[in-house]
C-alpha cells in the first residue's frame, strides 16, 4: 500500500491481522530528491513481496541509491538482502552502533545523535525515548518534516485504518490498541519508572519541528494529533505498569 | 553442551574508553590489561541430550559458515530436533533459516504469546511449518536434561524468552550477564579469566538496553532476585558473556549493583557515543 506523506515522501506500508479487528503495520518510508530515493528501513520478510514491491513502483525508473538502518530487529532489517539484489550498489548507511556486530555490511556510518546530508538534504539522528534494541537511531528529514520514529508512537489499528493518516480518522488514537501494542511489543515498560518515560517521549515532540511523526508501526501522525496520542499513550502504559506490579504482588504474596 | 561463540574485537573503542575516560579507568580496575586487545562476544549452545538435541540461538550473519560447520561436526547422525531462538534479533536468530534449511526435521522453539499463536514474532510470520510455541515454565525433555523456559528479568524485544537447564542448573540468559575480554580469553569461563568485577559487567549492563534510561532497578532486580530464588542456577551461560560455572550468586550481586550504579548515575552511553563524543 502506497500513500503520500509529502511532494517527497511516501509511505508504504503492509499490514496483517493480530487478532480479530486488530491489525499492525509493517511500514518503510521512501523520501525522494530528483529522482534518487532514500529507503528508510526494509520491512519484515512476512510482507517482503508486497513492501518490496511498491517500493520498486514508487522508484519507477529512478534510483533507489541508499539504505537506512534504523536498527537490527528484523522486521527492520530483514530485506536488506532482497534489496541489494534488487538494487546493486545501494548504499548501507547505518547510524551509530557497530554494523559487523550485527552482521550487516555499511557503507556509511552516521552519527547516533548528530546531523548529516544527503544528496543535499539535511537530517537529524537521534536515540528515541522508545526503544527495545540498542543502536536504533530515529530519523528527522528537515527537508520534508517528517520525523521517522521507528518503535515509537506505535499503535495497532483497527480493520478500516490501514491506509489512512492519523488526521483522516475520527476515532484515533485507540487507548486500548496503543496499550495492546506495547504491551505486547515493549514488555520492558512493565519496569519502567511510568513518569519518566512518559516525560521523555513528550520531550522528544518539542525537540523537532516536525509536520509528521512516521512511525513503523501504525498511521503517521500530523502535528495537530500528537497531543491526543500522548495523552493515550500516557493512560496506556500507565495501565501495563500497574497491571505489572499487581502481578508481581500477587506472586510474591503467594 | 557444547558452547559456540563469534567474538568482535572492540579495542578501538572499549579500548579508549578505560584509557581515555576517568570513568573507563575505574571500570578497567583489577582485569583489565591495555596491552592485550579487548573482545565482546555473541553465543550459542548445543544441548545434545541421549534422545533429543537443542540449539539455543544460532548468532548472527557473520557467522553462519561458522555455525553450520560446528553443528555438522557436533549433531549426530544430522539430527537436530530443537531450534531454541531466545529473540528476534540478528545476533541471536540470524541464521535461523539457515540452521532450519540445513536441518528442515528441527522444530523451531519460540515464545508464544497469550496462546493466541505468536502473532509477533517475526520467524513465525513466515512461512515456517514446524514451530512450537512455548510458554514461561513448559519444559522440554532431551533425554539427560531437561529444559525449561523461564521469563526473563533483563530483555530487549518484547519474545525473549531465557531458558533453565535441570541436570547442569544452567541458567540461559539473553540478554543480560554479559561482558567484554581479552583476546586470549575467548574460550575461557569467567573462573580462569582475570576477575569478572563490576566494571566489567557494566560494558555490558550499563550500554546495552535503551530502556535502561527509564527502568525502575528495584523492580529489576526483585525480578533477577525471583528467577534465581526459583531456579537457584550454578552456571550462567548468557548470550554476549564468557559462561559462568562457578560461584553464580555472585555474578548476580555484580549483575544488582550494575543496576543500582545504573539507578544513581544513568544509563552509560555506547561506545559509539563515547568515540563521538555526543555523549
Amino acid at each position: 500500500m502506497i500513500t503520500e506523506l509529502t511532494d517527497s515522501t511516501t509511505w508504504i506500508h503492509a499490514c496483517h491481522e493480530v487478532e480479530p479487528d486488530v491489525h499492525v503495520h509493517s511500514s518503510v518510508y521512501l523520501l525522494e530528491e530528483d529522482d534518487r530515493y532514500f529507503l528508510v528501513d526494509t520491512g519484515d520478510t512476512f510482507h517482503r513481496e508486497a513492501l518490496l514491491n511498491d517500493v520498486d513502483r514508487v522508484v519507477g525508473d529512478g534510483n533507489l541509491d541508499t539504505l537506512f538502518l534504523s536498527q537490527s530487529h528484523l522486521p527492520h532489517s530483514a530485506n536488506v538482502g532482497d534489496l541489494e539484489d534488487r538494487y546493486p550498489g545501494l548504499d548501507m548507511l547505518c547510524p551509530g552502533g557497530v554494523p559487523d556486530l550485527h552482521g550487516v555490511r555499511h557503507d556509511q556510518v552516521w552519527p547516533a545523535q548528530g546531523t548529516a546530508e544527503l544528496n543535499g538534504r539535511k537530517f537529524s539522528t537521534t536515540p528515541g525515548p522508545l526503544m527495545d534494541v540498542s543502536h536504533t537511531t530515529w530519523l528527522y528529514d528537515h527537508g520534508s518534516g517528517i520525523f521517522f520514529t521507528i518503535d515509537g508512537f506505535c499503535t495497532y489499528h483497527a480493520p478500516g485504518e490501514c491506509d489512512a493518516l492519523a488526521a483522516d480518522l475520527e476515532a484515533w488514537p485507540h487507548e486500548k490498541l496503543i496499550e495492546l501494542f506495547y504491551r505486547d511489543m515493549f514488555r520492558w515498560i512493565q519496569f519502567a519508572d511510568h513518569d519518566a518515560l512518559v516525560a521523555g517521549v513528550e520531550a522528544i515532540t518539542e525537540e523537532f519541528d516536525f509536520n509528521y511523526i512516521a512511525p513503523s508501526h501504525g498511521n503517521p501522525i500530523g502535528r495537530a494529533e500528537i497531543g491526543a496520542y500522548l495523552d493515550s499513550f500516557d493512560s496506556a502504559t500507565r495501565h501495563i505498569v500497574e497491571d505489572y506490579l499487581a502481578r508481581t504482588e500477587e506472586l510474591e504474596t503467594a | 553442551m557444547y558452547w559456540m561463540r563469534e567474538c568482535y574485537d572492540v579495542s578501538d573503542s572499549l579500548g579508549r574508553f578505560f584509557v581515555e575516560s576517568s570513568l573507563g579507568q575505574e571500570m578497567a580496575e583489577g582485569w583489565y590489561d591495555p596491552d592485550r586487545n579487548i573482545h565482546n562476544l555473541d553465543n550459542c549452545f548445543l544441548l545434545r541430550g541421549s534422545e533429543k538435541t537443542l540449539l539455543f540461538d544460532n548468532l548472527g550473519p557473520n557467522s553462519t559458515s561458522h555455525i553450520l560447520e560446528v553443528l555438522d561436526d557436533l549433531v549426530d547422525d544430522g539430527e537436530l530436533d530443537y531450534v531454541v531462538i531466545s529473540h528476534d534479533e540478528v545476533p541471536h536468530a540470524g541464521n535461523t533459516h539457515h540452521v532450519l534449511d540445513a536441518y528442515p526435521e528441527a522444530t523451531m522453539v519460540v515464545k508464544g504469546d497469550d496462546g493466541s499463536g505468536s502473532r509477533l514474532h517475526e520467524l513465525v510470520l513466515e512461512d515456517i511449518d514446524d514451530v512450537r510455541f512455548v510458554d514461561f515454565e513448559e519444559t522440554i525433555d532431551l533425554g539427560g536434561y531437561t529444559v525449561e523456559f523461564v521469563e526473563p528479568a533483563i530483555f530487549d524485544t518484547a519474545m525473549t524468552t531465557w531458558m533453565f537447564e535441570h541436570e547442569t542448573k544452567s541458567l540461559f540468559t539473553a540478554d543480560s550477564f554479559g561482558n567484554p575480554h581479552h583476546e586470549d580469553e575467548c574460550t575461557q569461563f569467567t573462573d580462569e579469566m582475570t576477575p569478572m568485577t563490576w566494571g566489567r559487567r557494566m560494558q555490558y549492563e550499563g550500554r546495552a538496553l535503551p530502556w535502561f534510561d527509564y527502568a525502575d532497578f528495584d523492580r529489576i532486580n526483585s525480578a533477577l532476585d525471583r528467577v534465581f530464588e526459583t531456579y537457584a542456577p550454578e552456571r550462567i551461560l548468557s548470550s554476549h558473556g564468557n559462561p559462568v560455572r562457578e560461584n553464580a550468586a555472585a555474578h548476580l550481586d555484580i549483575v544488582k549493583e550494575n543496576n543500582e550504579w545504573i539507578d544513581e548515575h544513568g544509563k552509560m552511553e555506547t561506545l559509539t557515543a563515547f568515540i563521538a563524543g555526543t555523549a
